[in-house]
């Protein structure tokens, strides 16, 4: 008994050390961040340009259609909403992962290393990005929206469920980044992998899943499973049929994004093992 | 006992294989064919605490593949490394407390923000108690100047005080063991030897042990007691500096001027190499002749101005034992 106290008050120890040199972390690539200026006001004007281009995109194939697949346009727009809402946390803090290979490649990893903490926090921490800030303002604008046009009005055990998707979404993103990412410790390179994720997440983000074939409407829930992030949830949110069928898929997605915590966990704990650097 | 104790420790890497001929790249391409290449093939050595020891070799050697794995970064691919009584890849992290790293050609510090932060930040990171902390920031403000540009961002700082910087970083958590991979690639002369001094007060003043890698052998020279010579992944000098000048410098130079009217010069014991005006360069054998016996010889035959004779630079002595072929790179033994 005595161990396993001693044990858990080094794990406890150890996890608060970590977390807050993370935050440290963050700090700094803020305060680096805010050295270009001119460069943050630019990134910001460029995200808002990109979503309002996709939402026009979005109405000019629903005024079109009247509807896709059973869901009207401010449906759609919630959709795009509440992807963007998890994105957009993904944006600010794990952006970078789709960079690994950049460090992997040019050894800088190395000084992660012969550091005492984790190399995966000071990775992490390195860069924060502002971009994504847009994508929150965004994203909370065009919800906000569509909650109104929709006449919705959720209890409170809707808004809890409505949290942890989202919060499982952003997980389920990031975890998918960092597996494609920790690819790099095997192959040195894994950006093409991470261009053909894009084209998927693409479709995933903006579209409910029910106009695609039975096919890939299987492969976004089961292999890539994007569709965790916004369409099943709001299926039970929007009281909608769902394109597999089967009753409540949407309270999946804490699962989903726990089960890629661990497949992550795993991939990195491997890669890091195998790791050899780029040498000079 | 030995700080760092080295064992028969080898490193391969797997690389691919780099087809020629036609559509050469579309069949590198698709190829899956890897080659082991050895980085470092079975090394054995020792480093006693306090030690300070030169590491050098031709690019490629196998200098950063060894400190890598020395430093835990590299997993061995088979042998013993045994750093501190710790096994680094094992205990990286442990490891990590106790010794301070430098790569010359990378900046371990935070590029945006002012020198301080990132200093600040590696005392929460090492957990250094302030009093330590700020024994050390006195020791490199004086020593190293920190003090003039620890305001500025680590991005417009110039080569040299970047390098004091990272080497300030390295030592702020007092670790027993520094290891310096070219830490002073493309600094300045004055820089440079400061640089030295540092390092040999350190040395003395807490009995840090120094790995140091460097292409320049006078750094190696004024630095270091002993040095290592790694070629093609194989160890070919382990020993003291003296001992490699004793070993491979068999010969040395005499520089004479002659006063004028002296014309044809030669030598019984000496070989002439150079004529130039008054002034003569002789050649000789330091097992068969002295310095002292070769001065009398001559002195007694011509009229003399002045005198001075030359080791053979130890810079010339390792270039010498890079350049021969590969099948006589057995170990010599100091």
């Amino acid at each position: 008994m005595k161990v396993v106290r001693a044990l858990q008050f080094r794990l406890r120890r150890g996890v608060w050390y970590e977390l807050r040199l993370y935050f440290k972390f963050i700090g700094i690539a803020i305060r680096s961040r805010l050295q270009y200026r001119s460069d943050f006001l630019f990134g910001i004007a460029g995200v808002l340009i990109l979503n309002l281009v996709n939402l026009s995109l979005i109405w000019i194939l629903v005024a079109r259609f009247q509807s896709l697949a059973g869901w009207q346009y401010w449906e759609i727009v919630m959709l795009y909403g509440t992807f963007l809402l998890s994105h957009s946390v993904y944006a600010v803090f794990f952006w970078h992962l789709s960079n690994l290979e950049d460090d992997i490649l040019h050894g800088r990893f190395d000084q992660y290393l012969v550091r005492p903490c984790s190399p995966l926090l000071q990775f992490l921490g390195r860069e924060v990005n502002y971009m994504g800030v847009a994508d929150v303002v965004f994203a909370t604008s065009v919800f906000v929206l569509a909650y109104h046009n929709l006449g919705l009005n959720w209890t409170s055990v809707q808004w809890g469920f409505f949290a942890v998707a989202i919060l499982s979404g952003t997980v389920i993103e990031t975890c998918i980044v960092w597996i494609i990412g920790a690819l790099a410790f095997w192959t040195g390179r894994s950006r093409a992998i991470f261009f053909v994720y894009i084209r998927f997440q693409i479709l995933g983000q903006q579209y409910p899943i029910d106009i695609f074939g039975m096919w890939f409407r299987i492969f976004i829930t089961g292999f890539l499973p994007l569709s965790f992030m916004n369409y099943y949830p709001l299926t039970i949110l929007l009281d909608k049929p769902n394109a597999l069928g089967v009753y409540g898929i949407g309270f999946l997605s804490p699962i989903v994004a726990i089960l890629l915590l661990a497949l992550g966990a795993l991939i990195w704990r491997r890669g890091l093992a195998g790791y050899t650097s780029s040498g000079n | 006992m030995a700080i760092i104790e080295v064992k028969d420790l080898c490193k391969s890497f797997k690389v691919p294989v780099r087809k020629e001929g036609r559509l050469a790249a579309v069949r590198n391409l698709i190829t899956f064919e890897r080659t082991l290449k050895t980085a470092v093939d079975c090394v054995s050595f020792d480093i006693e605490r306090g030690e300070m020891m030169g590491y050098v070799g031709p690019n490629g050697a196998g200098k950063s593949t060894t400190i890598k794995m020395l430093t835990g970064i590299l997993l061995p691919t088979s042998g013993e490394v045994e750093v501190d009584g710790l096994v680094p890849h094992r205990d990286r992290k442990q490891l990590a407390r106790r010794i301070g790293v430098v790569f010359g050609q990378k900046s371990q510090l935070w590029w945006d923000v002012p020198v301080i932060e990132s200093l600040r930040l590696l005392k929460e990171i090492y957990r250094i108690p302030t009093r330590t902390y700020k024994t050390n920031m006195e020791m490199f403000g004086e020593l190293l100047d920190l003090h003039e540009f620890q305001q500025t961002p680590v991005r417009q700082l110039s080569l040299g005080q970047r390098m004091r910087s990272d080497l300030a970083a390295a030592l702020l958590h007092n670790p027993d063991i520094l290891f310096l991979d070219e830490p002073m690639i493309g600094v300045d002369v004055v820089a440079k030897e400061r640089f030295r001094t540092f390092i040999r007060q350190l040395n003395r003043e807490r009995q840090v042990t120094v790995l140091l890698t460097t292409h320049d052998m006078s750094d190696i020279e004024k630095v270091c007691e002993s040095l290592m010579i790694i070629d093609h992944g194989r160890i070919i000098y382990d020993g003291t500096i003296a001992g490699i000048k004793e070993q491979f410098a068999h010969y040395r130079e005499l520089t004479v001027d002659f006063a004028d009217g002296v014309s044809e010069v030669e030598s019984d014991r000496a070989e002439l190499i150079e004529r130039e005006g008054q002034r003569a360069r002789f050649r000789f054998n330091r097992h068969r002749v002295s310095a002292s016996e070769l001065i009398t010889e001559l002195a007694g035959k011509y009229q003399i101005k002045d005198i001075s004779v030359e080791d053979t630079e130890i810079e010339e002595i390792v270039r010498k034992i890079y350049q021969r072929s590969p099948s006589e790179n057995g170990p010599i033994e100091s």
